[in-house]
């Protein structure tokens, strides 16, 4: 009795379990782009259109678009930039029909990595470049863009910028940003503690002995969040041990087991110990720490172009105060003021499944230009095409002034996380947080980074 | 007298129980009426100093609130009914059906209650990838459906094995059949324990989030929680109306339960049937 | 009669319809992770057969121990602290007290929120530098504390609101389980005699064992596969030490892009609920108790 019902049950899950698996590794189906095709009850006239009848006579070919631009009504510069493309590409691209689908951050992440292993990518999605993108390009999963990249479109993208997307020769992305970081300084709070704005690594430590025994958080760190201590970690290694060779070490062919990297490591752990980030940076977010900066209550804060629209929104206490500067160069360092943190890496990217590759690609490249030239203007990071801005006497005062500060660059080191990517980037940024948290040394730091590579 | 005081003692506990349990709905409608600034200094937990009533008009008015809304419900009235049902069937089954290997059942449908939904979320990916159905109300209901069954049917199980033999063995003899006598007899004297799996049911659908996300790509299928969550910005978000967002979304949830809790206290009746 | 409830044909018309759903969207899914647990996976690239080296790995790894050790101490302060106050609240509820329905309505509230609210919360409660908590301590001449940015209080702070939020859950569960019992077993009580305590003693617990092994299971598992709240107040930081399993197997898989692993943490969650799951069978072995 028992063995027949059992039987019976078992019969069909041995059937499900072979529906699971089917297709469990084939990567040869091309994402089914026509998930939105189904248009059979047609929405303007109710006639029921035939889908071939409708391509054949050359009718709209449908792009799906995925980003992590969730929110249009954000005013969050790169987020006004794509929803102005959105728009504009409608009039400028009339025979396609591009069909977005904005999903938050941190979900963005989750989605895009099942769709990816489902085979279900849409034509174009956003992604970050570098190690990021890399799995992904290994897999065959992406499509080259060499092919539709004509030496007009090339003459119009900024030196430098494609760096991130290139792979074995090949180019899967066009830039649209590049974001830099820059010390944030608060000269409301420098002029009334009588700090002077550092020039130099110790008036820097200076600054930071100033506020810290005035009550002012020095320098306002989300450590909470991790990526942020990234950054700090970032610019220390970059001053000391140079663009070039910490580029070589991140990448693997160097070591991290410089003395200059342990030095840095050593910096980072002596400012933070210093209560260079005040006594609660570990619990911290970014949210709260940017908060803190806007409302006046920390000195500085080193943070990418994109707090630019943050420090002159209208209900920053602190809009007008303001300033940007280069983060000062470190004695004994080989590195120089003029070597960043940032780059460009931000990028939309072409499914190889897609049905129609050359519009894709087109519209990616449509997106890219425009939001380069957009993004600037709505006070961002720094265009990576060529264009004629206009007039930009609007633009946010500290995105000019963070481009004039560039202007001279002569190196530039791309956000550690999305640089190497994956369980790299994680671990990474563990480290860093012990580090912070002072439960490593800097010299096992700088072992344990360079396990990594090995 | 001696009574009084415990009396007295026990309204003052939960008098003072209430306050701390009511407090986090009223901290929710002072957030939604509060801006980045106010919110992230000294005043998060008070009254606001200024009513920022434009944050309703961001939440309600940008996003398409209202299309969202009747997807949520649509999505949610559908799975609590069919899990409803189902769970009911297999738990009467299960607690009252004289065949061997139900505790093998039971197990095997509990496991549902342990599986962690991350790891899931491919697998179930790849099958309603396989069965055609991504981007549909399906590619959500069916999974929803399905993580909700073996809650509901632990739960139902205790509440069926507690109804005396007796009324089915009348109804059999009457010449009911089994189904008409679930349907007819046996159901609606679990209608508190149903209502309470309701609320639960409802609680985790109109909720979720991730199934949500990845499942379904198309704007016109999308729940009110990711609509209101799509708020969230990549570095900055404006929790103000994010809070007014949210205090849309949790108002059918208070409605649901104060209608789904009074057929808990009215069931009292039905569970005096027996006599 | 017996023919009847022993039919098989009308069992599987019972229990077919919600087995083929569970099983095709979540029995043969968990499956899958089960296979995946073997294998070395990047969710993109070809699958390499490992054998059992993920798990092998897992034990070893202290970041896994720990985290493990975390959501067994969820579970135990769980038990104590959702069980016995929602028990309480549910006996004194149930017993026709003024303002039933007020109470019940409103101890359900946070239940009714979501993990966003109830974090949003929290986060300001325990932040550092405008929180009402250390606003509070500050007041009695304290100093106050990162409460979740610290490794020594992270997991007592973090706990408080996910052990807090799910007592009226469990209040509600216990409720209903008191609202069936028929009421003329009270007034057969109450005629003997007894005050409230000794009824809901002798009379009401031993009579709703089987609804408050019901709640013990869901506080046991749901403590052990516990996300949500921890990922919006912690992330699991700060430097793991508010790591609970369901956050390593998260950033395993979507961030380290380790699915294999990622899946062998999953498989973990599922045998261990499973054996708590039997245990509680076990200890709550009850007959069937019918009014």
């Amino acid at each position: 009795m028992k063995k027949g019902l059992l039987k019976w049950l078992g019969l069909f899950m041995s059937a499900a379990l072979v529906l699971g698996c089917t297709g469990c590794g084939s990567s040869s189906a091309p994402a089914d782009s026509g998930n939105e095709a189904p248009i059979t009850e047609s929405e303007d006239n109710g006639t029921p259109v035939e889908e071939d009848d409708a391509q054949a006579s050359g009718e709209k070919v449908t792009i799906t678009l995925w980003s992590q631009f969730s929110d249009p009504n954000s005013t969050d510069g790169n987020y006004v930039a794509f929803y102005n493309a959105l728009e504009s590409i409608k009039t400028d691209m009339p025979d396609v029909e591009v069909v977005h689908e904005g999903t938050e951050s941190e979900s963005y992440k989750v989605k895009l990595k099942t769709a990816m292993a489902g085979n279900e990518l849409p034509d174009v999605f956003f992604n970050w470049g570098a190690g990021t993108m890399k799995p992904y390009v290994d897999a065959g999963l992406v499509l080259p863009l060499d092919e539709y990249m004509t030496d007009d479109i090339k003459g119009r993208i900024l030196g430098g910028t494609l760096d991130n997307f290139i792979f074995d020769g090949n180019t899967y992305g066009y830039p649209y940003s590049v974001a830099v970081a820059s010390l944030y300084v608060n000269t409301e709070l420098f002029e009334q503690n009588n700090v002077k704005v550092p020039e130099t690594y110790a008036e820097l430590l200076e600054a930071v002995d100033a506020f810290k025994s005035a009550g002012i958080t020095p320098i306002s760190l989300g450590e909470k969040d991790l990526w942020p201590g990234l950054m700090i970690y970032g610019i220390h290694a970059i001053r000391m041990a140079g663009a070039t060779d910490f580029n070589a070490a991140l990448n693997g062919t160097a070591s991290f087991n410089t003395p200059e990297l342990v030095e840095a490591a050593k910096l980072v752990q002596e400012l933070a110990a210093r209560g260079g980030f005040g006594e609660s940076a570990m619990g911290t977010s970014e949210d709260d720490a940017v908060a803190a900066f806007k409302q006046g209550k920390a000195a500085m804060m080193f943070m990418g172009s994109w707090l630019n629209g943050d420090c002159e929104a209208d209900d920053a206490a602190v809009k007008g105060k303001i300033n940007v500067i280069k983060f000062p160069a470190v004695d004994g360092g080989k590195g120089t003021e003029d070597e960043f943190h940032g780059g460009s890496g931000e990028t939309f990217l072409v499914s190889s499944g897609t049905e129609y590759p050359a519009e894709a690609a087109a519209v990616a490249q449509y997106i890219c230009e425009k939001m380069s030239k957009d993004q600037y203007l709505a006070g961002s990071g720094m265009p990576a095409w060529e264009a004629d801005m206009g007039n930009t006497s609007d633009v946010n005062r500290l995105s000019q002034e963070i481009a004039s500060l560039t202007a001279d660059a002569t190196g530039y080191v791309y956000w550690l996380d999305s640089l190497t990517g994956g369980a790299k980037a994680d671990t990474i940024m563990d480290e860093i947080a012990k580090l912070i948290d002072g439960s490593v040394t800097p010299e096992d730091f700088c072992i344990n980074l360079q396990t990594l590579n090995e | 007298m001696k009574i009084n005081v415990t009396k007295v003692f026990l309204h003052i506990l939960l008098a003072a129980f209430a306050i701390v349990q009511v407090y986090p709905l009223i901290f929710l409608l002072f957030f939604s009426l509060k801006d980045n600034n106010e919110i992230y200094s000294g005043n998060v937990m008070g009254v606001p100093h200024k009513l920022h009533w434009e944050n309703y008009h961001n939440a309600l008015f940008n996003a398409n609130v209202g299309h969202y809304l009747v997807n949520s419900i649509f999505v949610t009235a559908v799975v609590i009914v069919v899990s409803g049902i189902l769970a009911c069937m297999v738990s009467y089954a299960i607690a009252r059906m004289r065949v061997r290997g139900n505790n093998i059942v039971k197990t095997f449908f509990s496991i549902g209650l342990m599986i962690p939904l991350h790891a899931v979320l491919l697998p179930v990916f790849i099958m309603l990838r396989n069965l055609k159905m991504l981007d549909t109300y399906q590619a959500i209901i069916v999974p929803y459906i399905a993580f909700a069954l073996p809650m509901a049917i632990f739960f139902m199980i205790g509440f069926f094995q507690t109804l005396p033999l007796e009324l089915e063995e009348s109804a059999f003899l009457d010449g009911c059949g089994i189904f008409r006598t679930f349907f007819t007899i046996i159901l609606p004297l679990v209608k508190p324990a149903l209502a309470t799996i309701s609320i639960f049911t409802f609680l985790s659908t109109w909720n979720e989030m991730m199934f949500a996300i990845t499942f379904i790509n198309s704007e016109k299928y999308r729940t009110l929680t990711v609509g209101i969550m799509q708020m969230v910005g990549q570095y900055t978000t404006d929790w103000g109306s994010m809070g007014a967002g949210l205090v849309v979304a949790t108002l059918p949830t208070v409605i649901i339960y104060l209608l789904f809790s009074n057929q808990v206290q009215s069931g009292m009746v039905a569970g005096a049937v027996k006599g | 009669m017996q023919r009847i409830l022993g039919n098989k044909k009308a069992y599987l018309v019972f229990v077919l319809p919600a087995f083929i759903i569970y099983v095709v969207m979540a029995f043969v899914p968990i499956m899958i992770s089960g296979y995946y647990s073997v294998m070395e996976w990047d969710g993109i690239g070809d699958k390499v057969y490992t054998g059992i080296s993920n798990y092998l790995e897992l034990v070893k790894d202290e970041a896994f121990l720990l985290s493990a050790r975390n959501s067994l101490i969820l579970a135990v302060a769980s038990i104590v602290g959702q069980l016995i106050p929602a028990l309480f609240f549910a006996l004194v509820l149930a017993r026709n007290v003024k303002g039933e329905k007020v109470y019940r309505t409103i101890y359900f509230i946070p239940v009714l929120l979501s993990t966003v609210v109830i974090g949003q919360l929290f986060l300001k409660i325990y932040n550092p530098d405008y929180g009402a908590l250390n606003a509070i301590i500050k007041c009695f001449g304290g100093k106050g504390a990162d409460w979740l940015g610290d490794k020594r209080f992270v997991l007592a702070a973090s706990f408080f609101p996910i052990i807090w939020q799910y007592i009226g859950y469990h209040m509600l569960i216990l409720y209903t389980g008191i609202k069936s019992v028929p009421s003329e077993i009270y007034e057969a009580a109450q005629i003997d005699g007894a005050t409230e305590t000794q009824m809901a003693v002798h009379v009401t617990i031993p009579l709703i064992k089987n609804t408050m092994k019901v709640s013990l299971t869901f506080a046991v598992i749901g403590s052990l596969k516990l996300f949500d709240l921890i990922w919006v107040l912690t992330k699991g930081g700060p430097l793991h030490a508010s790591e609970v399993p369901s956050t390593l197997m998260y950033t395993s898989i979507f961030t380290r892009m380790e699915y294999g692993m990622g899946s062998a943490m999953a498989v973990f969650i599922v045998v261990e609920c499973l054996l708590f799951y039997f245990v509680i069978e076990k200890f709550f072995k009850v007959e069937a108790i019918t009014y």
